[in-house]
């Protein structure tokens, strides 16, 4: 892929406590971002999501490790000189200054000259279109614009990095989703590397080029939103991105890269991509709603299949949610669209068979 | 000033509560502010009013023989050392006030910042001295300033210099140092609150955009905090322009002010329109600036908008 632009190399975070004690915000780990790419830290609140932002800033110190901006090493470079700028969680806009005067307040600092810092503001402001509000203190913009005002007074730094603290946090869905849009566009239009921090999984998967989803303190899985969104590599990853069936069940061989699993009375064949499980092992089989097909019977498939008792269902509109439970006890999401006119259609309490490929079915160990 | 100050310590009530309609009925509302009214004319415009008219008189306790007079007002703009008093305790009490809020503003700085679970420990110090009798620390400063005290003899005794110190007490430095020492407390506490009231994000914000951290002092913790600075200097200023016992004690000759002459006027000249009349000239210059700033804050209010 292209250039790293940022390398955090075993970075960690460690807090005290009020009562002494200490606290891992942060395990060691290496994390690589390349340039021009929309990264997404995912994950929910106190992951060390914005512990790990905060550090590229240059607000925090790392308690070990080097983290790299363009291969220089910026454990000595205080946030004031550091090529990156932040949007914060609540825009933290200057209360006391004009809207041309905040965006302004990073060219200032540099020393830009005066005209051509004019320039560049107008053009910040035209690009998040908040031109005819430069006179306006912040407390009289909508929340939507002073996201926007928190945009120019980072980009018109032409920072090598910009990083994002939850930017769409304080907005409404429908002017988030607005935004997310416009965003994604923005970032395409100016090219600059994104580290954006959500723990809104639909957001990472909708504008990030990849996604770290974090969890106390740990990456688990670092990857595109396609990759994590098939083949989460953790139980908390699955279940974290979207809706997911997660099935007990035990190995019971594995030849090349296909395992044979036992659940209940029935045994499965599915794709192996785990390593260091063994016959006998627990495992957990995890499965998307929208992979599974509703059947109503065995109809002499070679696919993997489950039997089980339609519990539930629940009309969407573009899809119908089935529940469905199986002989173990444990029950399945599927999800089937409303396209077809001649489905099968079961009414509750009928006995059904829940059909899925090989591939979309994965074994998690943990 | 009463709404400066109400500003600096409830901001976001303040702004909130002006534009709101009152829930409670206009009957009772009236019955809630009544007392409120009555005591306000009785221990303020009364006595205010008594006073005023105590300027156009020439016998202060023969109620019965009233007699109009501007004489008072002719003999206070013919007498210049009245005007040079009153300059010379406006000048002091400005001095008083800037040396305070300077003083005060990196132990403020200190508490809000940088004091962390120590902060209320912090403020109970600064506040403690004040419990004590001010008579006492005024006094006490005798003791320092004077010509064989504190001071001189350790300035003496680290040969900084060779004769007996250049004499400090009984000078218009003796009151102000005094003054300063007095005030501290007073002025940091409103400082202190201004500057906790800033978002520490906009600090992290500021360095974000390359501010260094003078910088981010100077545009905008410093802007910031004003509306604490300008409260903790009306603080000081004010009860300054009418003090009458630290220069009765430690100001000696030179460093009488306006207080103490009123206090004459009253006590031993019993000229009591004298007195009242320059009793109300120390009250206009309180009104003057007050009146600015509160003009100032409504204006900066009203330009900041209500679109929160």
């Amino acid at each position: 892929m292209s250039d790293t632009i940022i390398e955090l190399r075993n970075i960690s975070k460690q807090y005290r406590n009020p009562d002494g004690g200490m606290v891992d915000a942060l395990y060691p780990a290496d994390l690589s971002i390349y340039a021009g790419e929309f990264f997404t830290l995912l994950g929910p609140s106190g992951c060390g999501k914005s512990t790990t932002l905060r550090i590229m800033a240059g607000f925090e110190a790392a308690t070990s490790g080097d983290i790299l901006i363009k291969n220089q090493s910026m454990l000595k470079v205080p946030a004031y000189h550091r090529p990156v700028n932040m949007v914060f969680q609540d825009y933290a806009l200057f209360p006391h200054l004009t809207i041309a005067k905040n965006v302004e307040f990073g060219l200032e600092m540099k020393k830009v000259p005066k005209s051509e810092r004019e320039d560049r503001v107008q053009a910040a402001l035209d690009m998040v279109q908040l031109n005819g509000l430069e006179r306006r203190k912040p407390n009289q913009l909508s929340g939507g614009q002073r996201q926007r005002v928190a945009l120019a007074r980072a980009l018109v730094n032409e920072p090598s990095v910009l990083l994002l603290d939850e930017p769409l946090g304080a907005l409404d869905l429908k002017l988030r989703r607005a935004m997310q849009a416009e965003l994604k566009q923005l970032q395409q239009q100016v090219g600059i590397t994104f580290v954006y921090v959500t723990h809104d999984q639909e957001e990472a998967l909708a504008m990030s080029d990849r996604i770290a989803v974090m969890d106390g303190g740990r990456y688990l899985q670092v990857d595109t939103p396609q990759e994590i969104y098939e083949h989460p590599s953790t139980r908390f990853v699955a279940d974290f991105i979207g809706e997911t069936n997660f099935i007990s069940a035990t190995l019971n061989s594995h030849v090349a890269d296909l395992a044979n699993v036992q659940i209940g009375s029935q045994a499965v064949g599915v794709v192996y991509r785990a390593n260091g499980i063994y016959p006998g092992d627990e495992v957990t089989l995890a499965i998307r709603p929208e992979k599974l097909r509703l059947e109503q019977n065995a109809n002499g498939t070679e696919l993997p299949q489950l039997t089980g008792t339609l519990e539930q269902a629940m009309y969407l509109g573009t899809d119908t949610r089935f529940v469905v439970r199986m002989e173990t006890g444990e029950s399945l999401v599927v999800r089937e669209q409303n396209q077809m006119v001649n489905d099968f259609r079961p009414t509750i309490g009928d006995a059904v068979q829940v059909q899925f490929t090989a591939e979309d079915a994965r074994i998690l160990t943990d | 000033m009463s709404d400066y100050v109400n500003q600096v310590t409830h901001p976001v009530t303040n702004s909130r509560t002006t534009n709101k309609e009152s829930a409670i009925p206009r009957s009772l509302l009236g019955s809630l502010i009544g007392p409120t009214w009555i005591w306000l004319v009785l221990f303020m415009l009364l006595p205010m009013l008594l006073m005023f008219l105590m300027t156009f008189r020439t016998e202060a306790f023969n109620w019965r023989e009233w007699e109009f007079t501007f004489e008072n007002y002719r003999k206070f703009i013919e007498t210049p050392s009245y005007h040079r008093l009153l300059l010379r305790s406006v000048w002091m009490a400005f001095v008083v006030a800037a040396l305070s809020v300077v003083a005060a503003y990196p132990v403020a700085y200190v508490v809000a910042f940088q004091a962390g679970r120590w902060r209320n420990l912090m403020i109970m110090l600064l506040i403690v001295p004040a419990m004590s009798s001010f008579l006492l620390r005024v006094l006490a400063w005798r003791i320092i300033l004077g010509s064989s005290g504190l001071l001189s003899t350790v300035l003496l005794g680290l040969g900084i210099i060779d004769e007996a110190a250049p004499i400090l007490l009984y000078t218009p430095t003796a009151v102000i140092i005094t003054l300063v020492y007095v005030w501290l407390p007073f002025a940091a506490l409103p400082i202190a609150v201004a500057l906790n009231q800033i978002e520490p994000n906009l600090l992290e914000a500021a360095s974000d955009l390359g501010a260094k951290p003078y910088a981010t002092f100077l545009r905008i913790t410093l802007p910031l905090s004003m509306p604490g600075v300008i409260a903790a200097f009306l603080f000081v200023f004010i009860p300054t322009l009418g003090e009458y016992v630290t220069p009765a004690l430690v100001g000696g000759p030179e460093g009488v002010m306006i207080g103490n002459i009123i206090w004459d006027q009253f006590s031993r000249a019993l000229n009591w329109p004298m007195g009242a009349l320059l009793s109300m000239a120390m009250l206009l210059i309180v009104l003057i600036p007050a009146g600015f700033i509160s003009l100032y804050s409504k204006i900066s209010r009203e330009r900041a908008g209500n679109y929160d």
